[in-house]
């Protein structure tokens, strides 16, 4: 991807932890069980950002979209700093982006966190991206 | 000799791997074509398809393979000397494992993302499924059942981290709620949670939990106890929804993997320690298992391990952006899990002597060194931890609790698919009171494991790790055999397949036969049956692998006779 900017989502998976060996599969590729009986809040969650990630790659076809587990800091930490740095935000500022960024359900342009919590709908959502990236 | 070296070696041997093996496999065995559509792209929903930049997908991958697995190994091995250990660790996961993580992301990717299981029956046959299915129902029952030795062990041995680990079940549930009502960000609340944890560690230190007394009480052995209590841990935190405990912890879990990663390799660095243990060790005595086969079976996970394809094709494939990506995420995590069976190898040969160990005393015999496998890695960290200024007894109790943390969350996701497992075994049998229930299917995930866990007493550990290994490497085989017939079918050289595949299957056959002679040598009525059975699934499986691999083979020769020759231009 070479668009200079980057949208960041975050949600958790509603799948496995445990490392090898139990890490990494996908519970639901085993339970064949409605979701209501199992991780559905988490699942209803993905289902939300994967709306807002198919609203913004439709929207922004140019702009780098990042689906990303908040567990896989040893990445997120790092963008969300390098992002709003280039930004121009001053290092405390940056700070707070990556502290606010790293949430569930938050949503990082170019290093700004627009949404934190509560998952946007997709139409307010494309309006924060496009205010974030006009600034 | 000094650890280091070795250290810079085998990772300068992995940069090699990485640079020429992984190109090779890349280019010329997967053929990798980065304008190939991935299903990542063909299915984009955003939520379980998603083209993902492959650091971040590489972050997911490895945080999702690495765990304790690949310490106990490699900590057990070193009795046949570091040389022998470390050489099955860096040749395996630069050809073996490197060639299986890669292979089955990309036949996973080539195939609508399905997941290994499924790709069993699609590209080898239907009977295949179930084959799998019975490999991952062993599979997780042995992996049950050790890691609740594992985690029974060090409770008993380093009874100062039973406050800690306690401690963290509430401290992840709390984390966990705070996260979920707050809506916040996971990132400060696990690293606050990291370190009330590890404020945890001097009271723990200072207040050792010994359940001995209980267990004389209750009329079994403290071990035997901690067992118990760790089963019905297990049989509850899989009943509940994986935000509460299971997810809260795992975030503790990563930190912690990196600051254990930190200290092993930070300590080693500043302390400049020297190995102690030889390179082959040729003082075992007599009745000890020849390290062929049985080092390749006790080091599965860290050298190869059969549960990265269910990683690979389950969700990374899923979010492959480019296939070319394959290489750096399916590769890459391979050797990411070579450098903590590396890690594993210098703290037990290594960071051992700090501590004031006798190297030749703490791995006398074959039961010795494996009851005492873990315990030792966490000698060792502990020592490497002094090197940074840690205490001793602090850094002690912090590795045995970085252990169970792993162990422990290994056990909860376990338990819960092996419930999904039998779930589905009772589907194929037409067992509706298995298949339907949610009551059964958890007594059996719980019941059949306890029962392996408390049968073999305290020194028959490595027996049980064995039998681990082989099922792991029987899982590594089929995902070989897979990815074989598809690299044969789409016209290329299996080689780097077939090899390990051969070996592996020779060692672990070789291996089983030879249990099942000691093990119904020593009337051992429980793994002498169960040895058979695996046995029985390895034989199946050779014969699935060479039918798979004639038809395919059968199948590359037709097609090349129908193939008109093209005139020269």
């Amino acid at each position: 991807m070479t668009s200079r900017h980057r949208v960041v989502l975050v949600r958790q998976r509603a799948g496995a932890g445990g490392g090898c060996c139990g890490g990494g599969m996908s519970f639901e590729e085993h339970d064949h069980r409605p979701a209501a009986g199992r991780d559905a809040a988490a699942r209803v969650r993905m289902e939300q950002v994967g709306e807002l990630y198919r609203a913004v790659r439709a929207a922004l076809p140019d702009v780098d979209v990042q689906v990303v587990e908040p567990r896989n800091t040893a990445w997120l930490v790092p963008a969300i700093w390098r992002d709003a740095r280039r930004r121009g935000l001053a290092p405390r500022d940056a700070l707070e982006q990556v502290r606010r960024g790293v949430a569930d359900g938050a949503m990082v342009v170019d290093g700004l966190v627009v949404s934190a919590g509560d998952v946007p709908g997709p139409a307010e959502a494309l309006g924060l991206v496009r205010a974030a990236l006009r600034e | 000799m000094p650890a280091i070296l070795v250290v810079a070696v085998v990772l300068g041997l992995y940069a090699l791997g990485y640079r020429y093996y992984s190109r090779y496999l890349a280019e010329r065995v997967y053929a990798l074509d980065a304008n190939f559509v991935t299903p990542a792209h063909e299915f984009t929903d955003g939520v379980d398809y998603v083209p993902t930049n492959k650091h971040v997908l590489f972050g997911h991958h490895f945080t999702s393979i690495a765990g304790a697995a690949p310490i106990v190994g490699p900590a057990i091995a070193v009795l046949w000397g570091w040389g022998p250990a470390l050489a099955w660790v860096v040749l395996g996961t630069i050809f073996a494992s490197g060639a299986h993580d890669f292979g089955a992301l990309v036949v996973s990717v080539r195939n609508k993302a399905r997941n290994i299981g499924t790709l069993t029956s699609t590209v080898i046959n239907t009977r295949s499924r179930t084959l799998f299915l019975a490999i991952i129902f062993f599979l997780l029952t042995l992996v049950n059942a050790v890691f609740a030795i594992v985690i029974a062990n060090l409770f008993v041995n380093f009874p100062g981290a039973v406050i800690p680990i306690f401690f963290e079940i509430p401290l992840a549930i709390a984390i966990g709620q705070y996260i979920y009502r707050k809506r916040t960000a996971a990132l400060v609340p696990s690293i606050v949670g990291v370190v009330l944890l590890y404020l945890m560690i001097p009271v723990g230190s200072a207040y050792p939990i010994s359940i001995a007394g209980l267990a004389e009480t209750v009329g079994v052995g403290e071990r035997t106890l901690w067992i118990i209590i760790m089963f019905v841990y297990a049989g509850i935190a899989s009943r509940i929804p994986v935000w509460v405990l299971l997810q809260p912890r795992d975030y503790i879990n990563s930190h912690q993997l990196f600051i254990a990663l930190a200290i092993i390799f930070g300590g080693l660095l500043v302390g400049f320690d020297r190995i102690v243990a030889p390179v082959v060790n040729t003082a075992l005595p007599a009745g000890t298992p020849n390290w062929f086969p049985f080092l390749f079976v006790t080091v599965a996970c860290g050298a190869i391990s059969g549960f990265h394809s269910l990683v690979s094709s389950g969700t990374t494939s899923k979010q492959l952006d480019k296939e070319t990506d394959a290489r750096f995420v399916g590769y890459m995590g391979s050797l990411g899990e070579g450098s903590l069976a590396l890690g594993a190898i210098m703290a037990t040969t290594a960071g051992i002597a700090i501590v004031g160990l006798n190297w030749a005393e703490e791995y006398a015999d074959f039961a010795i060194a494996s009851s005492g496998a873990v315990g030792h890695f966490v000698q060792g960290v502990a020592g490497f931890a002094s090197n940074l200024g840690v205490p001793m007894a602090l850094g002690t109790v912090f590795a045995a609790v970085v252990v169970v943390s792993f162990a422990a969350t290994t056990m909860d996701t376990g338990v819960r698919l092996q419930r999904y497992i039998v779930q589905e075994i009772g589907g194929i049998l037409g067992w509706e009171r298995l298949e339907k229930s949610l009551l059964w299917p958890t007594v059996l995930a719980v019941a059949v494991p306890f029962g392996l866990a408390v049968a073999p007493g305290d020194l028959a550990f490595g027996r049980l790790w064995t039998l681990f290994g082989t099922t792991n490497q029987l899982t590594a085989g089929l995902a070989l055999s897979v990815i074989a017939v598809w690299v044969m079918r789409n016209n290329r050289n299996p080689i780097a397949q077939i090899i390990p595949l051969t070996f592996l299957l020779a060692m672990t056959t070789w291996a089983l036969l030879i249990n099942t002679r000691n093990f119904f040598g020593d009337r051992d009525w429980l793994l002498g049956p169960l040895n058979v059975v695996i046995f029985g699934l390895a034989c199946w499986l050779v014969v699935e692998a060479i039918l798979a691999l004639v038809r395919a083979s059968r199948e590359r020769a037709e097609i090349t006779e129908e193939t008109p020759v093209r005139p020269a231009p």
